[in-house]
């Protein structure tokens, strides 16, 4: 799949089949993706602990439940728990020196190990390491680049996925051994989709224009409509839902799992 | 009497609720309009039917139980309220327990009860039946 048709078939997938089991080549491509994502200071900021429904014993899945996220663990067959480490500093000035050393952080932009050992470490990264505000605002947002390359991966791979929220996080913790320094940011389920892939149809956006500006925030981006066209050729602009059989699908879907209607 | 009459803080002035007399109660017209079936009531007797037989059995009224899983907040917006949700997920399976619905039977049944509460605004998720 290319890179725009992903982009624009990725849908949170709340329906998956049960009974299709994810190969575990597909889940190795997925945090391969996550682990290739963007990140200041080349740091580790993503830790994720892939598990599969079905080794989980009955009561660990019950010990997950709340009224708000309980059906959808029923369905997922892989469920992938993500964290922040907040211990990501450590190392970073080493890891910021391998980068001078391979010609990645450049003289001609200003960098050198002296810099990075002598004013960036001391001056910069180690008042946020120590600043636990400023380490958590930093790592949610690099986690999170981890996390969208995840969800691509998982579309490119013709699985579904959702994002939930992280409930149980202290039973998790001890279930799964999590470090300390671990903090619970999003519980991705995975698997097959139940419902077609397209999911009643691409979700309703605001235009560009609503959110992207162009030389100052009042100046809204216009977009070009040729452009608009060939985005709609390539996939990354799809048939927006809801689709005519979208209620009928629901429905059908629910009452195959017995879910309420 | 229900089975829970000890256990919870059912009403003692409370009259049992029949098919007719329940739809007049503003949560069940909530629930039959945003399930599409407002206009044809007939096509939801076997749930209205369902939702009598609970609302007797915790003997609380429709609109009492939504209530009972709101809360009003100090600035007088509402929430919903965990402990509510929590006994009313208490209620949903003692009254499945109670019909000798178990397995894949109880979680279908649990399910078509919780859809009163979900059309209702009450996020609530039961388990999928599974073979």
């Amino acid at each position: 799949m290319e890179f725009k048709e992903a982009a624009g078939t990725r849908r949170s997938i709340r329906f998956f089949r049960p009974w299709q089991p994810v190969e575990r080549e597909k889940i190795q491509k997925i945090f391969e993706a996550a682990n290739r994502s963007s990140r200041s200071m080349n740091a580790d900021y993503a830790k994720a602990i892939v598990v599969r429904r079905s080794e989980l014993p009955a009561e660990t899945i019950d010990a997950l439940r709340n009224p708000t996220t309980t059906a959808s663990l029923d369905l997922a067959p892989v469920y992938i728990f993500w964290y922040l480490d907040m211990d990501y500093p450590n190392g970073g000035a080493d890891r910021l020196k391998e980068l001078v050393e391979n010609h990645v952080l450049t003289p001609s932009h200003g960098w050198s190990k002296a810099y990075v050992d002598e004013f960036l470490w001391p001056q910069v990264l180690k008042p946020i390491a120590d600043n636990q505000m400023a380490t958590m605002f930093m790592g949610t947002i690099e986690v999170g680049q981890a996390i969208a390359n995840a969800l691509l991966a998982a579309v490119d791979e013709g699985l579904g996925t959702c994002l939930h929220a992280f409930t149980a996080a202290d039973k998790v913790k001890d279930m799964f051994h999590v470090p300390d320094s671990w903090i619970p940011i999003w519980l991705q389920l995975l698997g097959y989709p139940a419902e077609e892939a397209a999911a009643g149809g691409q979700r309703p956006r605001r235009p560009l224009s609503a959110n992207f500006f162009e030389g100052s925030a009042d100046k809204p981006f216009e977009e070009d409509a040729e452009v608009t066209e060939s985005l709609k050729r390539d996939k990354l602009i799809q048939d927006p839902g809801p689709f005519p059989h979208r209620e009928m699908e629901v429905k059908m879907i629910s009452r195959m799992f017995g879910l309420p209607e | 009497m229900s089975q829970i009459d000890e256990d919870v803080d059912g009403q003692d002035s409370f009259e049992d609720l029949s098919s007719e007399s329940i739809v007049k109660f503003e949560s069940v017209a909530k629930w039959l309009n945003s399930v599409g079936a407002g206009k044809d009531i007939s096509a939801m007797d076997e749930q209205i039917k369902l939702i009598v037989e609970f609302c007797n059995f915790v003997r609380f009224t429709p609109d009492e139980l939504i209530l009972k899983c709101i809360r009003t907040l100090k600035d007088g917006t509402r929430a919903i309220s965990t402990k509510g949700r929590n006994q009313t997920e208490e209620f949903i399976k003692s009254f499945v327990t109670s019909r000798g619905k178990t397995g894949n039977e109880g979680i279908i049944e649990e399910n078509k009860v919780r859809g009163f509460f979900v059309h209702n605004g009450i996020f609530m998720q039961g388990r999928a039946a599974i073979l």
